[in-house]
């Protein structure tokens, strides 16, 4: 411990630095008045200064505060020593920073007792002083590390300004992070697609997860995808990622274009209610499944239910931290509460959240609350899918013997086709054209099975088994598939041509509405306006016009 | 690939639910379905939710389930499509035969 002693007198000075020694501080420096000291604390910088009350030019009780101000934060112990007697004299030592005192004559024993509980005072402060600028400096890194987490959380949940318009929603975490999302994306087909989600707690280890499942939904959306089939990979995704105390409730709905039918696969999620405008009755729907992120992939149910609205008719959709919010007489909200706030016309998201605070009082929720409201009407208006495929692409396929078995080539030539996410919006009319195209030039082309089999049910069975037994059978035939974009015109054609006989058109007349069969070409023709037939009936010839055509 | 079936309330409300695809390499399975359900069954329901891609093969299989039962007194149903698909059945006209939701 070092050792700074202020004293006018040489005597004293020799007089406490041999006591002091003789308790073993041997680190000790001498300074003759107020001035000197004040110069040597700054060179030396001691653990502790005795000081002396008078003396001439600065006194003890001048030189305190200033040696106190230079120490800085630090905790410097000012011992005065004094011949004082006088009370109030004692009290002033103390009033201008000193810490203690010791009385001329000195007493060894006193003076190491007390130097010794400075020094451990000193010391405390000096460890606290470190834990503070310790913690200072992880507060700034955490502080950092948040701006950051938060840039990406926004970029990775945001709705574009039409979304934004057409669904009213409010989001109010009760940390800096939200473990509620709530995201929109436009769906191929011209409607859109939404998900109201909530994971378990709050803060940011429940928003962590929100990211996975924003990239993922944004994906599956753009391609087109089912909400079941949405709901089966989030469920997979979030079983790998999240801990098994942790899951994901959510509510994901795929609206068309006319803004009015919903397919909704619902789970964990309080009731979602639907709010009828014409008689302005409220309907219940309560989840269907458990929430993502539980169940094996094997045990996972993907069944959707049907929101068939009308225009005008409004969508509630909340997250649990609504319902479980309670009034000062410890009374949860609940559904029914929600529900008869809801019957109010026009109420907003906003003033439903408001409605909410003013039935907590003075309480503050404690888990994050997302409340959407969606009034249906088409979404005909919005301007279609902007990305169009500029360059002209032909795909052409020739298909010879086994080849010909594959049941998934259909499939896989239309998966081909739709790599291009601008094509997803046509991906199951793609199928069901090129499925009729094929199947006719195979079954019909080059396998000469006769549909009229296919006119009783154990015919249509036996038809397929026909099918089969001849396709094995098949030697030296081939059909070509052949897909030509034209970005210009914006239409798909799709041409099939068999190696076989062909297909007679006559056989296209218009069946009766019960036969079970000879409705594909028909399905081709609503799909497609038209087919075309060339080379003797080798060649079907259709043409898809694309979504942003119109 | 292919479908699975579940009885509801009481075994009379038989669900058939068809996965991505349905077409003719579910023929069989989809006969089975139907295929001797207990007396009491009193709607069928065909569940679409899952189907992306449907040709007319399918709707064929539609129509072959509804003429064998004929004879009995049992409500059709195909729900949960998705707008494509009600697309097809709707070109086909098949709101006249089946309740689509």
């Amino acid at each position: 411990m070092r050792i700074l002693i202020v004293d006018d007198e040489p005597i004293n000075r020799l007089l406490i630095r041999n006591m002091l020694e003789k308790e073993g501080y041997n680190d000790c420096h001498e300074a003759q008045d107020g001035a000197q000291a004040l110069f040597m604390a700054q060179q030396i910088e001691p653990d502790l200064v005795l000081l002396d009350v008078v003396m001439p030019g600065l006194s003890g009780l001048d030189v305190a505060p200033k040696l106190k101000a230079q120490s800085n934060n630090n905790y410097l112990p000012i011992i005065f020593i004094t011949s004082l007697e006088d009370r109030e004299s004692l009290v002033r030592c103390l009033e201008v920073g000193g810490d203690d005192f010791v009385a001329k004559p000195f007493d060894r024993l006193v003076l190491a007792a007390k130097i010794r509980v400075h020094g451990r005072i000193r010391s405390l402060t000096q460890c606290i002083e470190d834990q503070n600028l310790a913690l200072l400096q992880h507060q700034q890194v955490m502080a950092q590390e948040h701006d950051i987490v938060e840039h990406i959380f926004k970029n990775a949940v945001r709705h574009t300004p039409e979304m934004a318009a057409r669904f009213d929603y409010k989001l109010t975490p009760v940390a800096q992070f939200n473990g509620d999302v709530f995201l929109t994306e436009r769906s191929p087909a011209g409607g859109v697609y939404y998900l109201i989600g909530d994971f378990t707690g709050h803060g940011l280890a429940s928003a962590i997860g929100v990211l996975p499942v924003a990239r993922a939904f944004h994906i599956m959306a753009i391609k087109g995808l089912g909400v079941a089939e949405i709901a089966r990979t989030l469920n997979t995704t979030l079983l790998q990622l999240l801990p098994g105390s942790m899951f994901f409730a959510a509510i994901i709905g795929e609206i068309d274009i006319n803004g009015c039918h919903h397919h909704i696969w619902h789970g964990g999620m309080p009731q979602l209610m639907l709010k009828r405008t014409s008689d302005g009755s409220v309907e219940t729907y309560c989840p269907a499944h458990m929430a993502l992120g539980i169940l094996e992939p094997e045990e996972f149910e993907s069944d959707c239910y049907t929101l068939n609205c009308q225009p005008g008719d409004e969508v509630l959709l909340y997250t649990d931290g609504l319902i479980e919010i309670c009034n000062s007489k410890g009374q949860m909200l609940n559904e029914e509460g929600i529900r008869q706030w809801f019957q109010k016309p026009g109420i907003t998201a906003d003033q439903l959240y408001r409605q909410a605070h003013e039935y907590m009082g003075a309480d503050n929720p404690l888990d994050d609350i997302t409340v959407v409201v969606y009034t249906c009407a088409s979404f005909e208006a919005l301007p279609k899918i902007q990305h169009k495929p500029a360059l002209p692409l032909e795909i052409s396929m020739k298909l010879t013997g086994a080849q010909l078995q594959d049941t998934g080539i259909v499939t896989r030539f239309v998966d081909t086709v739709c790599v291009d996410s601008a094509m997803a919006g046509i991906r199951s009319d793609m199928f069901t054209v090129l499925s009729e195209l094929f199947n006719n030039a195979l079954e019909h082309g080059l396998l000469q099975l006769d549909s009229q089999l296919k006119a009783t049910e154990d015919g249509f069975l036996a038809y397929y088994n026909l099918r089969q037994s001849r396709l094995s059978g098949l030697d030296n035939a081939h059909i070509a598939i052949d897909y030509c974009y034209l970005p210009q015109s914006a239409k798909a054609i799709i041409s099939v041509t068999d190696s076989g006989h062909g297909f007679d058109q006559a056989d296209l007349a218009q069946r009766s509405d019960s036969d079970g069969y000879g409705r594909g070409l028909c399905l081709v023709k609503g799909i497609c306006g038209d087919i075309q037939f060339s080379l003797g009936g080798r060649k079907a010839t259709a043409v898809l016009s694309l979504p942003w055509a119109h | 690939m292919g479908l699975s079936t579940a009885t509801h309330r009481a075994d009379s409300h038989l669900i058939i639910a068809l996965d991505e695809k349905f077409d003719f390499a579910t023929v069989h399975d989809f006969k089975e379905a139907y295929t001797d359900i207990p007396s009491e069954v009193k709607v069928i329901e065909v569940d679409l939710s899952n189907t992306e891609y449907m040709d007319s093969s399918a709707l064929g299989m539609l129509l072959n389930m509804q003429k064998n039962l004929s004879g009995r007194e049992i409500e059709f149903r195909i729900s949960h499509c998705r707008p494509q698909v009600a697309r097809i059945l709707k070109i086909s006209r098949f709101d006249k035969k089946f309740i689509i939701s």
